[in-house]
């Protein structure tokens, strides 16, 4: 018994010390096996308890297991104390490159649609989308397009075998809303456009666009500013002063195009508003009453406001790019500079 | 359409200032922008005289002559072939700066000196004429600056009218609307017409042979005229709205033009061929040569303007060049009509033409206006011309057209606009905008016929509006409309695809739908796209089967420009041929080449490969809360055969990818392996599944062993790991590759394949030996059933 407690305070005394002057890691490694590891002295030590008295092993045990905490800690704040000695200030080369992870990165396209439709999901307005490949009755007719009309001239329309069209706007869902749904509706349908054109730095074959249209009792003209002004606000910027001027499209009367003012020379004229202070955003206009019957709604009882603007102008005005044909040439130095 | 300020003001008699007209036409629905004149390009340039000519002394094709300028006479070398003594030119002297380009200074030339410059048009910017100097009238005041005197310090509107309104095709038109819009009354006046004593009717009759083509078709007779110049005054309105002056009666047909929006045709009676205007459709293969000199083969869409023989003129877009006023014209027959618009549009299209007059006539003119333009026209020919009118109008009005009267309830403008538009502002608006309005609880509205827009309720209640001004109207700030409207997964799936990819550092492309037929073929060779019937180029020939094609050419454009090493992906739609209609089904694609991720100090780049993808989409699958992805060779149109594949999450498979073909690869000047995959989009939604309950972390440890295995090559790492979970039972929580070696000191035909397999049990801790069982069992029976044999 007494020569078991001599055994500890000797272990006590020989372990304390080589562990607190042990030189290296190695060595200090050596040290626990010896004393701690599956044959190390404190383990036989506390093997041998099994064949002593209760109270023995109570005092004994207990002592021994003192001093194995006591060690185990010793080993630790030594091992810490030598590798601070070995990874100390100077010693690590911080600026060597990390990990090559990336972000990447969306579409410039993509990053201003969706904050388009955002902010419109947050007036109540639900997303839907109709084919890119049209019928002529909902790119043309039923948006009271009469046949042979030279309003039809202003969009240059692909067409497709099959008796069919791309269509030139995104218009042409609102009709297929309607048709599938009663009022109120409130939707904003973005998406993708065609227009036969010849494409150079400022005009593309294709674009897209954000189409949003409201139908309800006594929705007026005043609704539509309210909502415009709200979008405006909040994607141009708080205050940003706007005008409306009549215009003409054959689906909405009264129909109007709404401008900022130029957000580069506040008004005074630069080359990027033509010198007319203002910057042409979007279309809009009350739902003809022609388009209206041509769904079955009964345009005395409801009437209903609409709006249309292109995706890559107002991506285009906001980082100063001045090639359309960038944002479907896809080189990854220039999709990476939108975030 | 471009009219100049000074037009409008003397026709509106409206007082505001440039700058002011324009904006309120554009605040009114008549866009336009204004141009104004610079002086500082027509400093020291004047009106001078050309008083003495003589040879150039050293060249032949110089003269040198004096001009006088009032004060002071100049020694000026001229090369102009119309030079001659006597007439009025416009001088600039040194000093000036002609449009901002060209400086005059004082110069010898060929040993005369010379002290400025006879312009011509185009040097003073009025036209592109470079033909001769510009010689103005004889009664052209003498040193008058020219910026003065030739109307140059007149700005200029430019103006957008919009389709529906042909009625502002015309100065009186746009005239009326400023009118309008200052509260003025509004009656242009009229020149009264001298006519002679010979009848109209003895010269020309008028048949119309299709009076739905051709509601009417009226003439007159101007005798006795003498071609000559336009007084400067007419060259110069014509000139300002972009229109060439050609001689006195071309200039009063253009000029009346566009003046009242009706175009006119004089024809020379002498050659005219006959004495009957005869208005048929054309037969099928006539010909007829427009007076540009073009021979055109017609058809029965072509209305044409006959003498009863031959044709003289295409109705509407263009006259012929054999009755074309001549320089030796004398008598005219000015033809003034009324053509039904789509017959023009149709016809125009056919001739492949697109005139001032076609422009007008597709839109719609006033049919009860063709008169009282015609009796204009007379009047300026008989002033400018020295003609004489004879009596009378033949005038054929074969099928009237009468004025629309339309009710309007006044409360409609207020439940559309949604402001408080006052009744009689109403009635005032309409009224001059040349309406005739009844007063009433309904107003009644006569509608001229030159407004041909205007045809509903609806149409006056936006010409209401559009006077008070959109910009008056109360902006509402209540949110109208339902306060939930659903989202839908067919679409927030794309973003969530989205933010996936690009934190795993994909780029997004976007493509145009379209797609060249030959190199689509290659990637797509048995799907038949949809052909685009009108392109203007190859390259938007068909619309694209497969997003494939869009990533190769995005990766080709940046291969191109050396950026080789890329991970990209797009979210779109392709085209496919359907039953009834076409489908449009979307996808997602995503393309890998080079070593996207870069080098890295601590280890070797990965190369893209199969691998790389693979991992890509079961990230992706994982993000979007599908089962895991596993991959099966199976061929696939644009991939390489040897390592095709096609793409299956829980069994189900979702799209296809693998190595582009090579060969396709190089087509898009890639010349390095391109790894692929497209998934549809309906696939990659997770179905609807009923919310499972959370599972509860383990309470007792795991216990870890690794295992290595010698096997065929031929035997695939998936089955081995099935064979381990099924024969573990519940014990094996998780077994996984991590490592796979071919080559010494394993045999040939063989490889390595090393697991770590972790052992766990819910309900207590494992026994070592239990885990020495259950492994020992795994090896077993691995070597049972693929011949495997333990590495040591």
């Amino acid at each position: 018994m007494q020569i078991i407690l001599d055994e500890l305070g000797r272990l006590e005394t020989d372990a304390v010390r080589q562990i607190t002057t042990a030189g290296t890691l190695d060595i200090l490694e050596e040290l626990r096996v010896q004393v701690l590891g599956k044959k190390g002295r404190l383990t036989a030590i506390l093997r041998g308890l099994k064949d002593l008295t209760p109270d023995q092993k109570r005092d004994i045990g207990g002592r021994a297991n003192q001093l194995k905490s006591k060690l185990e800690e010793l080993i630790v704040s030594r091992r810490d104390e030598l590798m601070g000695a070995a990874s100390g200030p100077g010693l690590i080369d911080v600026t060597l490159p990390g990990r090559p992870l990336h972000h990447g990165h969306r579409h410039l396209v993509t990053l201003v649609m969706d904050q388009i439709v955002n902010i419109f999901q947050r007036m109540g307005f639900e997303i839907a989308d109709g084919p890119d490949i049209e019928t002529d009755y909902y790119n043309f007719s039923a948006l009271n397009f009469p046949p042979d009309h030279p309003a039809r001239d202003e969009q240059d329309t692909f067409y497709v075998e099959g008796d069919r069209l791309l269509r030139t706007h995104t218009s042409g869902v609102q009709v297929r809303e309607f048709e599938k749904r009663k009022p109120p509706v409130k939707i904003i349908a973005p998406g993708l456009v065609f227009r036969n054109e010849a494409v150079n730095a400022r005009a593309h074959c294709v674009f897209h666009q954000v189409e949003g249209f409201f139908v309800d009792t006594n929705v007026t003209f005043s609704d539509l500013k309210g909502v415009l002004e709200a979008f405006v606000y909040e994607f141009f910027g708080s205050g940003v002063a706007m005008r409306y001027r009549p215009s003409f499209f054959p689906f909405t009367e009264p129909s109007a195009e709404v401008d900022i003012r130029c957000f580069f020379c506040g008004g005074k004229g630069c080359p990027i508003c033509k010198n007319e202070g203002w910057l042409e955003i979007l279309g809009s206009g009350m739902i003809d009453p022609a388009v209206l019957k041509n769904v079955g709604y009964d345009s005395e009882r409801v009437s209903g406001y609409a709006f249309g603007m292109g995706v890559e102008r107002p991506a285009m005005l906001r980082y100063q790019v001045n090639d359309i044909r960038l944002l479907f040439e896809n080189d990854i130095r220039f999709i990476r500079q939108f975030r | 359409m471009r009219l100049p300020y000074s037009w409008l003001k003397e026709l509106s008699g409206i007082d505001w200032s440039p700058e002011e007209t324009a904006r309120r036409l554009t605040a009114s629905g008549t866009a336009c922008v204004l141009e104004m004149p610079n002086p500082e390009h027509f400093q020291n340039v004047v009106i001078g005289h050309i008083t003495k000519l003589e040879r150039h002394p050293n060249a032949d094709r110089l003269v040198v002559t004096e001009v006088n300028t009032g004060d002071a006479s100049h020694t000026v070398i001229c090369g102009a072939p119309n030079c001659a003594v006597g007439q009025k030119v416009v001088l600039a002297l040194p000093g000036a700066n002609l449009k901002g380009e060209l400086a005059v200074k004082p110069i010898t030339m060929r040993g005369v000196k010379s002290a400025g410059m006879i312009c011509a048009e185009d040097e003073l910017g009025i036209s592109a004429d470079h033909a001769g100097i510009m010689v103005l009238d004889p009664d052209a005041p003498i040193g008058q600056p020219a910026f003065e005197y030739l109307g140059l310090d007149d700005p200029v509107f430019n103006l957008e009218i919009t389709p529906n309104r042909p009625d502002c095709l015309s100065a009186i038109g746009v005239a009326r609307e400023l009118a309008v819009l200052a509260g003025r009354p509004y009656a242009p006046k009229i020149d009264p017409l001298h006519e002679g004593s010979r009848a109209a009717s003895d010269f020309i009759k008028i048949t119309i042979a299709d009076s739905q083509a051709c509601p009417r078709y009226a003439a007159r007779i101007i005798t006795g005229l003498k071609i000559g110049p336009s007084p400067w005054w007419i060259r110069r309105r014509l000139l300002a709205c972009g229109m060439r002056p050609i001689n006195n009666l071309v200039d009063i047909t253009n000029y009346v033009m566009l003046e009242t929006g009706q175009p006119l045709h004089g024809f020379d009676y002498d050659r005219f061929g006959s004495q009957e205007v005869v208005v048929r459709r054309a037969t099928e293969g006539e010909s007829f040569t427009t007076l540009d000199g073009k021979e055109h083969r017609l058809d029965p869409t072509v209305l044409m303007i006959t003498n009863g023989h031959a044709g003289v003129a295409a109705a509407g877009v263009m006259g012929g060049l054999e009755s074309e006023v001549a320089d030796t014209t004398t008598t005219v027959l000015l033809e003034s009509a009324y053509f039904d618009p789509g017959v023009v549009r149709k016809s125009a299209r056919r001739l492949g033409l697109a005139t001032e007059s076609s422009y007008r006539f597709e839109r719609g003119i006033d049919p009860n206006g063709v008169v009282r333009a015609a009796d204009r026209a007379a009047a300026m020919m008989v002033r400018f011309g020295g003609g004489e009118v004879a009596a009378g109008v033949v005038d054929n009005y074969a099928r009237t057209i009468s004025p629309v009267k339309i009710a309007l309830r006044p409360a409609q403008v207020r439940r559309i606009s949604g402001a408080d538009v006052a009744v009689p502002f109403t009635e005032t608006t309409l009224r001059g905008l040349g309406m005739d309005v009844t007063s009433g609880d309904t107003l009644s509205v006569v509608v001229p016929t030159f407004r041909p827009d205007i045809t509903r309720e609806i149409d006056l209640v936006e010409e209401v509006i559009r006077v008070y001004g959109l910009d008056n109207i109360p902006v509402s700030r209540q949110n109208g409309g339902p306060l939930y409207t659903p989202t839908h997964r067919h679409h927030t799936i794309k973003t969530d695809i989205r933010n996936i990819l690009i934190g795993l550092g994909f780029e997004e492309t976007m493509g145009t739908g379209f797609a060249h037929a030959e190199r689509l073929q290659k990637i797509d060779p048995g799907l038949d796209p949809i052909r685009v019937t009108n392109s203007m180029s190859d390259e938007f020939g068909v619309m694209r089967t497969r997003l494939l094609y869009s990533l190769l050419l995005s990766a080709g454009n940046n291969v191109r420009h050396r950026n080789m090493d890329l991970a990209i992906f797009e979210i779109g739609k392709v085209y496919l041929k359907g039953e009834k209609a076409p489908l449009e089904p979307e996808y997602a694609g995503v393309l890998l080449t080079g070593r996207p991720d870069g080098v890295y100090w601590k280890g070797k780049a990965f190369e893209s490969d199969l691998f790389e993808l693979k991992g890509v989409l079961a990230a992706l699958a994982e993000g979007l809360g599908l089962e895991p992805v596993s991959l099966r060779l199976e061929p696939a149109p644009g991939y390489d055969p040897a390592q095709s594949v096609a793409i299956l999450c829980g069994g189900q498979v979702v799209g296809h990818g693998g190595l582009v073909d090579r060969r396709i690869c190089r087509m898009f000047d890639i010349k390095q392996d391109c790894f692929g995959a497209e998934l549809e989009l309906t696939q990659l939604i997770a179905p609807e599944r009923a919310r499972k309950p959370f599972v509860s972390l383990p309470k007792f440890p795991a216990s870890t062993r690794d295992l290595a295995v010698i096997v065929d090559a031929s035997v695939t790492a998936e089955a081995v790991l099935n064979e381990i979970r099924a024969v573990g039972g519940g014990l094996v929580e998780a077994a996984s590759l991590f490592d796979l070696f071919t080559g010494e000191p394993v045999p040939a035909g063989k490889k390595s394949l090393a697991f770590s397999i972790s052992y766990r049990a819910a309900d207590k801790t494992l026994e070592d030996e239990e885990v020495d069982r259950v492994h020992g069992r795994i090896v077993e029976y691995l070597g049972q059933k693929f011949n495997a044999r333990l590495r040591e």
